[in-house]
């Protein structure tokens, strides 16, 4: 399942349903990289977008359950300034959150990646969970 | 950028572990057996050059952690090297974990 729209002003978005499985973090990055070479960006952004989207789909998979169609979605959008990623999963028992830990910590480093990585990060827990990341883009010379 | 599948070679002369492709899940057990089986569970000291690794997760990073908490406390260096550019340079740079850049 995959759309791709362009709006009016230039607002590039895919939308993709992938199973409630590990494997589809691999896929939801291939996806990514794909979409992001066409958009021809410095492969920085593609770097930092392929981490964040990593751990958003990891955390998904850990904390949450399938969504209502058994699967897990990924999406971006490209719009201006901006590249927001988002991971939708069907809910969990917990809001994620970023922890605190220390330098030897076995894990619980994930989100707080994800808050460096990006401008701004958002929960939305009206509908299972959806994480959404927004990573600043270089600006273009004119 | 499909799933690149982990390996890796140590060199006995250098002591020098140079990791490769994806540490995802399956990529992360292999390498905390790596890490165990080449210190001889900790016992001595050595370098890990992660520069050619393509998918470098929170997941590796505790990997290093945990091996790191274990060399410490055994008196013993686990050293990372991750190049300039590297994802996981930027990674261990991102999560505060002490490496050298080559």
């Amino acid at each position: 399942m995959t759309d791709t729209q362009r709006s009016s002003h230039e607002a590039r978005v895919e939308v993709h349903e992938l199973p409630f499985a590990r494997s589809s973090n691999a896929a939801a990055r291939a996806l990514l990289a794909t979409f992001l070479d066409r958009q021809r960006l410095d492969t920085a952004v593609l770097m930092d977008a392929s981490i964040v989207l990593g751990e958003l789909v990891a955390n998904g998979l850990d904390h949450g359950c399938p969504d209502p169609h058994d699967g897990l979605e990924v999406s971006w959008r490209l719009d201006g300034g901006e590249l927001s990623l988002s991971v939708l999963d069907g809910g969990g028992e917990t809001v994620p959150h970023v922890l605190t830990v220390d330098q030897y910590a076995p894990r619980g480093r994930g989100l707080a990646m994800v808050q460096k990585l990006a401008t701004s990060w958002t929960v939305d827990t009206s509908g299972g969970t959806r994480v959404t990341a927004v990573l600043p883009l270089p600006q273009t010379a004119p | 950028m499909d799933a690149q599948t982990y390996s890796s070679s140590f060199d006995e002369a250098t002591s020098l572990l140079t990791v490769r492709g994806d540490i995802d899940e399956a990529g992360g057990v292999t390498l905390r057996d790596e890490l165990t089986k080449y210190t001889r569970d900790f016992e001595r000291s050595i370098r890990v050059d992660l520069s050619e690794v393509d998918y470098f997760p929170s997941l590796a990073v505790g990997v290093f952690a945990t091996a790191r908490r274990k060399a410490d406390k055994a008196g013993v260096e686990l050293g990372l090297v991750a190049a300039e550019g590297s994802v996981a340079q930027r990674v261990l740079t991102v999560c505060g974990l002490e490496h050298e850049t080559a």
